[in-house]
């Protein structure tokens, strides 16, 4: 039950058109590349915007140490002419670490404490790549920490300018240089990587758009082709006839299709074949026998003559069980409304006339569209089968579910279980190896069956059994829809 | 003019089929019968015959290599008013059909029973005898009566809603009678001489119940039947009007 209602939801999720098979499984592909494509930029833009922050906070750091150590030695050099002493000049920078104003670049600051770090957020990456490029400069410091700052900067209070939105937080770089002096820089933290995202998610949709729109072109150009030779195909099965499928789309079903007009124009000339051959044999024949039969006439033996006359008629109803066999399927006439009651009724007569048992039990007047000849044959098939085997018969016609169901019973002996679902088996090896001698009805039941089938019904045989289950008779159900 | 042979009152038959067994066994069939007949391999040994003589009915086979017997049976019908019997051997009802809106009289398919087409020929050689090859009646594709449509062409009753109401050839040949003589009394014998002319085991089967037969597929209560009605002490008569309808096109 579940098993069958998740194959269900499997089965819904998965289209069945060939555009749409193709249409999810690129999307899917596509899902994955830009999933791994994801990772890959994720990985290279998290490294490229460590390499960044620290190369911002480096430059700062090296040339605010140069100026900062360039500065305090021209200093130091006029303190010196003026006769101070080197302790002097060391008190003096104690004493002033900071820039003075107009060497004071934003965002770093020089303190003789160590600045506030509470709630921020120590980065151990970015300290180790910001220690190896001060190594680099020979900057010298006593510690090195990197922080992140995720606080709202506060807009400084004369600020005209509303706070910046797209405020993504600060990284900062606290040294302590080997004077024991605390520098501090901050810059603006690069963009998170949530863009990088929500940019990929729109390229994502951009490749998808561009894909599917180039991918529906092409698919079309191939299925358009093949519906129309689906619907070759199909009209092909039902009339044995088609126009001839104009090829294109692409070469590979362009040639389909040629091929598939080269096949059926084939089947078409070899079935015209046929139906000239069936007419040949059909006359080539019945003319001798018709000639035999005349010949009959002049037997004087009256039981000779009826024996003879009832060889032929059997000969002549084989052969054209035979025909009518090889034939059925290709009827140019559509079927026609029928009757149904009235030719059962005809059907009886002909038997009753001849002095069969035929019985219409319960008929009831009924109309379908039906090949007339064709049905007519069945019907008389399964009746003279009733007679023959099951001594009398009895016909019933109702309607079932928009379905017509003529079932013909006898009292014969029915069919052994065991070989009743063989039954049309056995017949239609007995037709394919051409042995009639074991009597005509093996063809009559074939062409019954083919005719059910040729008015998109069935035709079924099963015993009737009485309380004690034995067999009664048979029964023969011929259904086949009204409409 | 042609001269008509000595033996002018035996009608005369040109058989045209390709089998030579078949022309021989229903030539001597026909001559014991009543005819004389002249045979013809193909249709064209048939074009000569008919230059030099002149013949009652013309018995063509359908199949026949080089000019086939609808081409023959199509240029008799152009030409003049000789009645043609079909042999066929193709059971298909679309073959008769064709065979029969050339201008054929009737068709008769291979084998048949010699006696079957002995009377085949009579009714045809009545038919025309009594009213001229060309009379309107020849020209008629069917009948309808009561809604109720005859073709006569397929040979087929529909009713007044259009559906096919299969008869017997019994059935449909004592319908066609009644249907040739509509508001006319007809009684059993009348029926009998009318039907079995074509049909030659009708000859021990009750008119009663082949008419109960009729009734039953075309009056709403066979019990109280409307279109076929029983005249006391006379027979029976076909209560409609009958409209005749041209051939189809």
């Amino acid at each position: 039950m579940s098993e069958a209602q998740s194959e269900k939801r499997r089965l819904r999720l998965w289209p069945r058109s060939l555009t749409g098979q193709i249409c999810a499984a690129v999307a899917i592909a596509l899902l994955a590349a830009q999933l791994f494509n994801a990772v890959l930029l994720y990985r290279g833009q998290k490294v490229q915007r460590e390499v960044q922050v620290v190369n911002a906070l480096g430059v700062r750091i090296v040339t605010t140490t140069e100026r900062l150590n360039e500065a305090r030695e021209r200093r130091a050099e006029r303190m010196r002419r003026r006769g101070f002493n080197e302790e002097e000049i060391a008190a003096e920078n104690e004493q002033f670490p900071r820039f003075r104003r107009r060497g004071f670049r934003r965002g770093i600051t020089l303190e003789n404490n160590p600045p506030d770090i509470a709630q921020m957020e120590l980065q151990p990456t970015l300290t180790a790549r910001l220690s190896d490029l001060l190594d680099g400069y020979d900057i010298a410091h006593a510690k090195l920490a990197v922080y992140f700052d995720d606080r709202p900067r506060l807009p400084p209070a004369d600020a005209v300018a509303p706070p910046i939105l797209s405020d993504t937080g600060r990284v900062m770089a606290v040294l302590q240089r080997p004077d024991g002096q605390w520098l501090a820089t901050r810059v603006p933290a690069p963009p998170s990587v949530w863009r990088i995202t929500g940019w990929l998610i729109v390229q994502t949709l951009l490749l998808y758009g561009v894909l599917l729109a180039a991918i529906i072109l092409v698919a079309r150009r191939i299925t358009r082709p093949l519906a129309a030779l689906t619907g070759g195909v199909r009209d092909f099965t039902e009339t044995q006839r088609h126009e001839p499928l104009a090829p294109s789309g692409p070469e590979d079903v362009a040639d389909l299709t040629q091929a598939f007009n080269r096949m059926s124009r084939r089947i078409g000339a070899m079935l015209d074949e046929k139906d000239v051959m069936l007419g040949a044999i059909g006359h080539d024949l019945r003319t001798p026998l018709a000639a035999l039969r005349v010949r009959v006439e002049s037997v004087d033996d009256q039981k000779l003559r009826s024996r003879m006359v009832a060889s032929i008629d059997d000969l002549n109803r084989s052969l054209e069980d035979m025909l009518a066999l090889a034939r059925i399927g290709h009827d140019v006439q559509p079927p026609q409304p029928v009757n149904i009651a009235a030719l059962l009724d005809t059907i009886a007569d002909e038997f009753t006339d001849l002095g069969k048992e035929v019985d219409l039990v319960e008929v009831s007047r009924l109309v379908a569209p039906v090949h007339v000849t064709w049905m007519r044959r069945a019907i008389r098939n399964l009746v003279s089968n009733a007679v023959r085997y099951g001594e009398r018969a009895r016909i019933f016609l109702h309607l079932d579910n928009k379905q017509v169901v003529i079932r013909i019973d006898d009292d014969g002996p029915g069919i052994p279980e065991e070989e009743l679902p063989h039954i049309f088996d056995a017949f239609y090896r007995l037709e394919k190896s051409r042995n009639t001698a074991s009597g005509g009805t093996g063809l009559g039941l074939t062409l019954a069956r083919a005719i059910a089938e040729q008015h998109q019904g069935s035709l079924t045989l099963a015993n009737r059994m009485n309380e004690a289950s034995a067999v009664q008779g048979l029964s023969a159900t011929l259904t086949f829809p009204t409409s | 003019m042609t001269e008509k042979p000595a033996d002018s009152d035996m009608p005369h038959i040109l058989l045209v089929d390709d089998d030579r067994d078949l022309r021989e066994s229903v030539a001597d069939y026909l001559s014991g019968h009543g005819f004389r007949v002249t045979a013809a391999a193909h249709a064209g040994e048939a074009r000569s015959l008919l230059r030099t003589a002149l013949y009652d009915l013309a018995l063509l086979d359908v199949m026949m290599p080089g000019e086939d017997g609808l081409s023959l049976c199509r240029h008799l019908a152009d030409k003049g008013d000789m009645p043609v019997i079909m042999l066929t051997a193709r059971g298909e009802a679309t073959d008769r059909i064709i065979g029969l809106e050339i201008g054929a009289d009737d068709y008769v398919t291979k084998p048949f029973d010699p006696r079957e087409l002995v009377a085949r020929i009579r009714t045809v050689l009545r038919r025309v005898e009594r009213a001229g090859r060309y009379a309107q009646e020849e020209r008629i594709a069917g009948f309808s009566f009561d809604g109720w449509v005859l073709d006569t062409v397929k040979r087929s009753l529909t009713d007044p809603e259009g559906v096919l109401v299969p008869l017997s050839s019994a059935e449909y040949k004592m319908l066609e009678v009644f249907i040739r003589h509509p508001r006319q009394v007809l009684n059993r014998d009348q029926l009998l001489d009318m039907v079995q002319g074509r049909e030659a085991h009708l000859f021990d089967r009750a008119v009663d119940n082949q008419v109960s037969r009729l009734r039953k597929k075309i009056e709403a209560d066979s019990r109280d039947p409307k279109l076929i009605q029983t005249v006391r002490g006379g027979g029976y008569m076909l209560a409609a009007n009958v409209t005749a309808m041209g051939e189809a096109g």
